[in-house]
């Protein structure tokens, strides 16, 4: 049985980098040379459709991690990839305004398609100049209160692995009979 | 009535002569044998209108006498079986049920007085199920769910106002010893039942009287009968968890093919693939009883392994608490 966890958020927030923290594979990338004049002063190769990792749990299970395009007009790959997921993980660069800002865009697109358990990540903790507090309490002052908001480096293991497991936590915990018990 | 041929199985020579007599005064040639061997050995030689099956000298139970003697039959007879007190006959298309005639017993008690030469004509069977179980600690218990968890090796008496059953399992056989069900295989309809059960020793099993009347069936056979008896889909599904429940395949596919009701009705393959289906996905597929009969033959016979999602209103997520819990510990552990 396959089950998929998401990862998405704006360009350069850092999703290719999350997923190769914990895939068992060389993830399967799809980086291109950007096009877009502006964009290509931030980094020069960009996911064009997704990448692709993969974590055997044991015969049974497998979980495959995509992660998404930021670019907008991949939207028409959301739903197809929303089958069979367990949670959606929104990464955003802390050091960019327009990155944290995409974040409620992004949070809203995938709730509206389907109810999943949906985890914040602040990626570039490392870097200096990142976006004071209060604007980022503002950018994101839509999201829900039950959606968590982590602050990580995506190339830090246990960063990743914290975030994904938050999600899945919250997943666990969403059993009713749980609750009661 | 003329030319038509009757066959007799059976070992009581009285009852036989008896039914012998009817049926030549109805203009019937009648052939009469004592056992199954020699009866299906004329009934492939023999065109027979009617084949009266009685107590007789073969092990075989009547009813599947009667099954390979119509399967193996130059014609297609129309079997009679005589059916003792408390003996449990299925239904069956060919299969006519009479109570065993015994206006003739009244005649040899009053005869007996006379002549005790008789008794060695007729021998009525005695045997005594008070004390089948020993110590009857009955406990109200829903049938289904009590044949689904059955053992081997079990003696049990299930009773409600109106009927009573005791019957043992061995190994992989259910023998039935008395049932006041008109069809023995109508039992998992049965409500408010109570059941005491105990188990069943080797030395018990081997003191116990069994003959030809005896009803014994596989267990498995005898589950899936009981379940294509049922043709009241509300009734199938009330012996299934909740409906949500998602179903792994847990038995061998090749067992599992292995009964038609299944294997006709099911994509076998598919479920053992998808171990994230549902019951109501399995059974809405397109809707039909059948389809229902074979999950609910799946699920009594231990084929299926049933849990409950993770019931979360706030997500629209499918998937088994237990799957969850890996994909944790695994990223836990990385």
């Amino acid at each position: 049985m396959v089950f998929k966890i998401i990862v998405t958020g704006s360009f350069n927030s850092g999703k290719t980098e999350f997923i190769k923290r914990i895939s068992e594979i060389i993830p399967i990338t799809t980086d291109k040379p950007v096009t877009e004049q502006e964009l290509k002063e931030i980094k020069t190769l960009t996911t064009v459709a997704m990448d692709f990792g993969r974590l055997t749990v044991d015969e049974e299970i497998i979980v495959h991690l995509y992660a998404t395009p930021g670019q907008e007009r991949f939207d028409f790959i959301y739903p197809l990839l929303l089958k069979n997921a367990l949670a959606i993980i929104i990464l955003g660069d802390i050091t960019d305004e327009k990155s944290i800002k995409d974040i409620v865009k992004y949070y809203k697109k995938f709730k509206s398609l389907k109810r999943l358990p949906t985890v914040v990540a602040l990626t570039k903790i490392d870097l200096k100049n990142s976006v004071p507090e209060e604007k980022i309490k503002e950018y994101l002052s839509e999201l829900p209160e039950d959606v968590p908001i982590l602050k990580i480096d995506a190339t830090n293991k246990e960063h990743v692995k914290k975030t994904i497991l938050t999600a899945l936590q919250m997943l666990f915990e969403s059993d009713e009979e749980q609750e009661i018990v | 009535m003329e030319d038509k041929k009757a066959l007799i199985v059976c070992k009581e020579s009285l009852l036989s002569e008896i039914v012998a007599y009817t049926l030549k005064k109805l203009s019937c040639s009648v052939d009469m044998v004592d056992n199954p061997k020699d009866a299906v050995s004329k009934a492939e030689k023999e065109n027979y209108t009617i084949i009266v099956i009685g107590n007789n000298n073969g092990t075989i139970v009547k009813h599947k006498l009667a099954e390979i003697i119509y399967n193996k039959s130059l014609g297609r007879p129309n079997v009679v079986i005589f059916k003792e007190q408390g003996e449990i006959i299925p239904k069956a298309h060919y299969l006519k049920i009479l109570d065993k005639p015994d206006f003739y017993k009244t005649f040899i008690e009053i005869l007996q007085k006379e002549s005790p030469a008789i008794r060695q004509i007729y021998s009525p069977e005695e045997s005594s199920l008070s004390n089948f179980i020993k110590i009857p600690n009955f406990k109200k218990t829903d049938v289904a769910s009590f044949f689904k968890h059955l053992k081997g090796n079990v003696k049990f008496h299930i009773r409600t106002d109106e009927h009573e059953i005791l019957g043992f399992t061995m190994g992989a056989d259910i023998f039935i010893l008395k049932s006041t069900l008109n069809n023995i295989y109508d039992i998992l309809t049965l409500k408010n039942t109570e059941i005491a059960t105990e188990p069943l020793s080797l030395n018990e099993f081997l003191s116990l009287t069994l003959d030809t009347k005896t009803f014994k069936i596989n267990f498995r056979d005898f589950i899936v009968n009981c379940i294509n008896n049922i043709n009241n889909k509300d009734e199938l599904l009330s012996m299934l968890p909740d409906k949500k429940s998602m179903v792994t395949l847990k038995a061998p596919v090749y067992i599992v093919k292995q009964i038609d009701l299944i294997n006709d009705n099911i994509n076998i393959e598919k479920l053992h693939s998808n171990p994230n289906t549902t019951i109501e996905e399995l059974i809405k597929e397109d809707d039909n009883l059948e389809k229902t009969k074979a999950v609910v033959c799946m699920y009594m016979l231990n084929m299926i392994d049933i849990e409950k999602p993770i019931e979360s209103k706030k997500y629209d997520v499918k998937i088994k608490k237990s799957f969850l819990k890996k994909i944790i510990d695994k990223i836990r552990g990385l």
